[in-house]
């Protein structure tokens, strides 16, 4: 069966989505992998990856996808055969390859050669091997296809619960969202519990499966470019792989390889909807009279995942165009935003932090106090509503206009709004928040004194909710169960504010999941893809950062924790 | 559930316990507690399976919960009282307005924009709640007793605002 899944997979997967995991499984073979092909990023002549094998000899693939044929060889517009001699003969133009003067080239394909075609080949090597020059390697189908199966040995004789949440996450609709919970746990199971005590083959072989069981289950988003269900994927992923980063430094440096390609796979999606946003006149999908139930969250998802882009651009200095998209997305869509509970607050921030890196304006300003008015008038409204009923406390329904906790999905409150769920989610909420002491503290962090000294009393009657784990790495976990515990906390009264300066100052670190690299960015995508774990330390930490000079995790010689 | 049922229900995602930190810095930690019931559908060849039989084991594992959850709350106040010293005991005697407005000068009462007070509940069985409207004409007569209530509301009153207005951002 998992022969079947990999075999189509091969047959349907896309140039592009085929560079992470043949980057991943090159890194299994033991291949350290220095470049992937970047949108807009340097360019390498012919070279979609860049190796070094075991023996250091230099490696430059190139990938294509499908069946070959001589029809490609000699495209008149893109000769197949001109590339493969720009990969051959071009020199390596990398800082990591400064003293290599011959590299090993490898065609790699998806699919097979047709026989006129393969002949070809073999008399283009003869030819070159005649003239003394290197000759063309020529992956193919079967051998891609043996290499995922190894690299699944681990998953493969697994349970067949495993398997068939596998087949569950893979056979879904890549127009929707992505089943967040379903894919963490699944993720999750794939990682031992004892990874500290685990050999490096077996820490390598767990992120290779992590990354190569992903690239299935993100195929669906990717085929109907759906590139935040995508990203969200990936997320989850990177998520996996943080704790096995950051659970020893031998785990450190295997993992990090595996997110350096995680990182690009977002990177490119990032662009992928940078781009659609600039090409596309309606934001509409499908038919207007359904779309008008999600809409409004759909342009407020958006707008979070864009400001991203901005910000993931900023931080590494490469121009793909998301100020532009985000511009143009703002003009015609930011009055659509749509505050549809505390889960649509990371969507907010994001915009926010990348508004503030493009315009002088005070927009994040703007959100914050209304986030902040909202929460604070849902109190008044609740006590209101104890008074109407003639004292005791309130019931559900008097709460019903309440912001949901961030726990709640948009999936959640549209299957509500659209009358498909009968979920407990007006619960009440009210007088408390997960949210708000985070937006209080992005304004104590920009001194905005006077504002706030206006709103304490509001704030100061709704308890700041926080999940505390056992241990921070835990909090990179979708949900930890009855670990950990939450804290329903009130300001002091009065609260000073040379303390909230201090808290501002010098953040909660155990609240901060910890990285094994620099670089915010993978918070940011952890924020929005998992808005619930907001809390004060992971939002100052991106309030904090100035998004400038970061590197791809591949270019970055590898960190430990 | 009687009075429980109003109290507003909060669903608690992730954690094992509660902490709850008040304005004044006091800590009070709460253990989540398990609550489960027990049900038979009966499967009788003769009688058949209908849903109203499944309905009303559904019910049956719903009544039982929320039995176990009211015990669990009673428990729990009974526990914080103790603690806590505020706590009132009749002692078999009967219900008067002088033991009313000591147990409300004893509690926090808050007020609305208005000023009215949110007054609490009166929870009791249901032979205290006969004897209670039968000393309703008796305890709302006693003069005295409700001057001191129309004082301790303003003393309230006045503790309440003193402490919203210490709501506040200083230093």
């Amino acid at each position: 069966m998992i022969e079947r899944v990999i075999e189509d997979w091969l047959d349907s997967v896309s140039e592009k989505a085929f560079e992470v995991p043949f980057a991943q499984l090159l890194s299994l073979e033991g291949f350290t992998v220095v470049h992937m092909a970047r949108p807009h990023g340097p360019m390498e002549q012919g070279k979609d990856i860049l190796a070094f094998a075991k023996d250091t000899t230099p490696f430059a693939f190139q990938l294509k996808a499908g069946d070959l044929t001589l029809k490609n060889w000699r495209d008149p517009n893109q000769p197949l055969k001109g590339q493969v001699e720009d990969l051959l003969d071009l020199p390596i133009q990398h800082p990591s390859f400064q003293h290599a003067t011959e590299h090993q080239s490898v065609l790699v394909t998806t699919g097979v050669l047709d026989d006129t075609l393969r002949q070809e080949i073999d008399q283009f090597n003869e030819g070159r091997k005649a003239k003394g020059k290197s000759i063309l390697k020529v992956w193919l189908k079967g051998h891609i296809q043996q290499q995922i199966l190894s690299s699944l040995s681990a998953f493969i004789p697994s349970k067949l619960p495993n398997f068939r949440d596998f087949l569950q996450l893979l056979l879904v609709d890549g127009t929707g969202v992505p089943d967040k919970e379903k894919l963490s746990m699944f993720l999750r199971e794939r990682r031992p519990l004892k990874i500290k005590k685990a050999s490096d083959n077996a820490i390598r072989a767990t992120c290779a499966e992590l990354v190569i069981l992903s690239t299935h289950l993100v195929a669906p988003y990717q085929s109907v470019d759906n590139f935040i269900s995508e990203i969200e994927v990936w997320t989850m992923v990177a998520s996996q792989l943080m704790i096995i980063a950051c659970s020893s430094k031998k785990s450190s440096q295997i993992a990090v390889d595996s997110l350096a390609l995680i990182e690009i796979a977002i990177w490119k999606a990032l662009q992928g909807l940078s781009q659609e946003i600039l090409e596309r006149e309606s934001y509409i999908e499908g038919n207007p009279w359904a779309d008008a139930c999600v809409y409004q969250a759909r342009i407020t998802h958006v707008a979070g995942f864009l400001g991203a882009a901005v910000l993931w651009e900023r931080l590494f200095g490469e121009e793909v165009n998301a100020v532009g998209a985000l511009k143009k997305f703002c003009d015609n869509n930011q009055k659509q935003m749509f505050l549809w509970g505390e889960g649509a607050v990371p969507s907010f921030l994001a915009l926010g932090w990348a508004l503030d890196t493009i315009s002088p304006g005070l927009d994040m300003e703007l959100f914050l106090f209304r986030i902040i008015g909202h929460i604070i008038s849902q109190f008044n409204k609740n006590v209101s509503a104890e008074k109407e009923k003639g004292g005791g406390a309130a019931s559900a329904s008097s709460t019903v206009s309440v912001l949901s906790d961030p726990y709640i999905t948009i999936t959640q409150i549209l299957n509500r709004g659209i009358g498909g769920s009968a979920s407990p989610i007006e619960s009440s909420n009210a007088g408390q928040s997960y949210v708000l002491e985070s937006l209080v503290k992005i304004l104590v962090n920009r001194l905005f004194r006077v504002h706030l000294t206006s709103l304490w009393g509001g704030i100061a009657q709704t308890a700041f909710e926080t999940y505390y784990p056992t241990s921070n790495v835990s909090l990179w976990n979708w949900n930890n169960g009855k670990e950990g515990s939450i804290e329903s906390r009130y300001t002091p009264s009065p609260t000073s504010w040379m303390k909230l300066l201090e808290e501002t100052r010098h953040p909660n670190m155990e609240l901060l999941p910890p990285l094994p690299f620099q670089g915010p960015h993978f918070l940011l995508m952890m924020l929005l893809s998992m808005p619930h774990r907001i809390n004060p330390s992971i939002v100052l930490a991106l309030e904090q950062s100035d998004w400038c000079g970061g590197k791809f995790l591949l270019n970055s010689p590898k960190c430990s924790i | 559930m009687g009075f429980f049922a109003n109290i507003p229900t909060v669903p608690i995602h992730e954690g094992g316990h509660n902490r709850l930190v008040r304005e004044d810095g006091t800590v009070d930690d709460t253990s989540l507690r398990k609550i489960t019931g027990k049900t038979t559908l009966p499967n009788d060849p003769k009688m058949g399976l209908n849903i109203a039989n499944v309905l009303n084991s559904i019910d049956a594992v719903a009544k039982q919960m929320a039995q176990q959850n009211q015990i669990h709350m009673f428990k729990r106040v009974d526990e914080v009282t103790k603690e806590t010293g505020n706590r009132f005991d009749l002692k078999g005697e009967p219900m008067t307005a002088k033991v009313l407005n000591d147990m409300l000068e004893a509690m926090y009462i808050a007020f609305d924009r208005n000023g009215e007070p949110i007054l609490p509940s009166f929870v009791c069985g249901p032979e205290a709640a006969k004897n209670l409207i039968a000393r309703k004409e008796a305890i709302e007569s006693d003069v005295a007793e409700k001057r001191r209530h129309d004082d301790i509301l303003a003393k309230k009153r006045e503790e309440f605002y003193d402490r919203e207005s210490n709501r506040r951002l200083v230093g």
